[in-house]
């Protein structure tokens, strides 16, 4: 049987009131993070003079979960030895330069996504619990209920992958200052998502001269190896899709048209 | 100041180790971790979890902050920031578009944990700049992982295989004891003696329906652990750029590693870890990976004593810290 419901009470009177038109609240722009020239520059840009076509080349010694490019990895170590704050959707910092020769027209840096191959893939999980025991002891008095099934507190455990590379190894091809690189990669000893748990630990990198082939370093064999913009010469061979040309490549704000592999 | 500074341990299961990734029916397996040989095959080897470790890490130092502070005492701690010291926090959504950069300053400077291990906190993640990794059995199948030195100290002479063992504990039903059940209200012994007829005469007449809706909450459970006296190895390390945060860094190991439990069954003891102990000193290895190379044995003695430094800055910035803690969204 349907639950009866009660009756709504009538509201009080209430005096007659001025009415106020407000206008509807403008959208809200996705908060990106913008890196502009305006707020100042960190690191050095990449002297041509420098610049040669390299392969780097990153020894694991464990699995990883994402392999991220070369051009952000040396930003972030680039940002790190300055001292700069990590930044966060709605920040906006200095540009960032690093010792790798940008294209032509300064849109992105010449350096191929990681080329690796998967051995082995394994299945593991990431938990997180509220602090029920700490929450008993050291919670103020007017915290009264915890909900662990929904919000804020709710518990979860989520899969993720991570995959053992073949030989354990990644590799990028660039055309840069190879002392400059090797100098950076120092400061680099896990790579990807989930390097608070140690995933993705770098055993050494290897930075030496590659001979280069036509289109080196972003289109081999007519596809290209990184995102690219549609009108890239050379590329016969390439999906139509939106993609991030520069770092940092988690900002989906900042995709647009795209050739990908 | 930028250092890459790992610290390299071996540890020693004090007692067994009941680290368990699932359960199958009533029988709990340990958390193993698939490891490649020399010749590409896959081996499955016991581990406790990075997460484990590091939320150890986070523990000790929320303990070590609340302490001194002197909220450790009290319950003062308000939700969010309960879920900021010792689960990370997180983003609450609202204002993400105006996180505040001088905020984030300060808590980092006041907390310099916060910095190191990261979290969300102000609407803002904070990437950390800590890397913990698994603790590792030190066996056969994995010794070619391990640190050269972590053989040294304890050269692996069993198979992964050998350090576990499957254990049977029986969770007893109060009621099938006649002395207890003297305790019960004459309703409640009537019920449980009803149940007891019931499940016995099902048992002679053969009814396993009826058998199984009368049986008793008796409940026999099996478990693996790592063998107690096992060797893990583990490292961790961080990116440091001030001497707080070495000396924050070093007070979060030395706290954790002074009284380290991980994994279940708690209650019963399992899970002690320790420091390995050799000849004098202890299986520990500091390595500075940025500046000049150098290494150096280290003990939890000398990197509790870094502890005091870390209190002072607590002590000193006491008031601003409960201020900050009490109004964190996170």
């Amino acid at each position: 049987m349907a639950a009866r419901r009660k009756k709504a009470e009538p509201a009080p009177p209430v005096a007659p009131a001025a009415v106020v038109v407000t206008a509807p609240a403008p959208l809200a722009a996705p908060a990106s993070v913008s890196l502009s020239r305006d707020l100042g520059v960190v690191g050095d840009p990449c002297d041509p003079a420098r610049a040669a076509p390299l392969r780097v080349t990153a020894t694991l010694r464990g699995p990883v979960v994402s392999v991220p490019g070369l051009d952000s990895l040396l930003a972030y170590a680039v940002a790190l030895l300055a001292g700069r704050e990590p930044l966060t959707h709605g920040d906006a910092g200095p540009l960032v330069e690093i010792p790798i020769l940008r294209e032509p027209a300064g849109r992105f840096h010449l350096c191929s996504a990681p080329v690796y191959a998967e051995a082995h893939y394994e299945t593991r999980h990431r938990n997180r619990r509220f602090p029920m025991a700490e929450a008993q002891m050291l919670a103020a008095p007017d915290v009264r209920r915890i909900n662990i099934q929904n919000g804020a507190t709710k518990s979860f455990r989520v899969p993720y992958q991570q995959v053992h590379l073949a030989d354990n190894e990644a590799a990028w091809a660039c055309v840069g200052d190879a002392d400059r690189i090797r100098d950076l990669l120092r400061v680099v000893g896990y790579l990807g998502r989930q390097r608070g748990v140690g995933k993705g630990p770098v055993l050494s990198w290897r930075v030496e001269p590659i001979d280069p082939w036509p289109g080196f370093p972003v289109v081999k064999d007519g596809r290209p190896t990184r995102p690219l913009p549609p009108d890239w010469p050379g590329v016969t061979c390439a999906t139509r899709s939106l993609g991030v040309l520069t770092y940092p490549y988690w900002d989906k704000t900042a995709r647009v048209p795209c050739l990908l592999a | 100041m930028f250092e890459r500074k790992r610290y390299e341990f071996v540890l020693r299961a004090d007692t067994p180790l009941a680290h368990h990734q699932e359960v199958f029916g009533n029988a709990a397996q340990v958390f193993r971790k698939d490891v490649m040989q020399p010749d590409g095959t896959f081996a499955k080897v016991p581990y406790i979890t990075a997460d484990t470790m590091r939320h150890g890490l986070r523990e000790a130092a929320a303990y070590a902050l609340l302490d001194a502070i002197g909220m450790l005492d009290k319950a003062t701690l308000t939700e969010a920031a309960l879920r900021l010291l010792f689960a990370g926090g997180l983003i609450t959504g609202g204002g993400a578009g105006a996180v505040k950069l001088d905020e984030y300053r300060e808590m980092v400077a006041l907390i310099p944990s916060l910095g190191l291990l990261g979290g969300c906190a102000m609407n803002r993640a904070i990437p950390g700049k800590m890397f913990v990794e698994d603790a590792t059995l030190i066996c056969t199948e994995s010794e070619h992982t391990a640190p050269a030195w972590t053989l040294a100290a304890s050269p692996p002479r069993n198979s992964c295989r050998s350090h576990i063992e499957e254990t049977v504990r029986v969770r007893m039903d109060p009621s099938l004891d006649p002395g207890k059940r003297l305790l019960l209200t004459d309703g409640a012994h009537h019920g449980i003696n009803q149940r007891l007829l019931a499940s016995e005469a099902a048992s002679e007449a053969g009814d396993a329906v009826e058998k199984r809706d009368a049986k008793s909450t008796m409940l026999p459970r099996s478990f693996e652990t790592i063998k107690q006296g096992s060797l893990l190895s583990w490292s961790v390390e961080a990116v440091i750029q001030s001497d707080i945060e070495n000396e924050t860094f070093q007070m979060m190991i030395g706290a954790f590693l002074a009284n380290a439990q991980v994994g279940g069954k708690r209650g019963t003891g399992h899970g002690r870890l320790s420091v390995l102990k050799v000849n004098d000193g202890y299986a520990a290895r500091e390595v500075t990976l940025l500046r000049p190379s150098t290494s150096a044995d280290v003990s939890t003695a000398a990197l509790s004593l870094r502890g005091a430094s870390v209190r002072e800055h607590y002590v000193k910035n006491a008031d601003r810290i409960r201020t900050m803690l009490s109004t964190v969204v996170a």
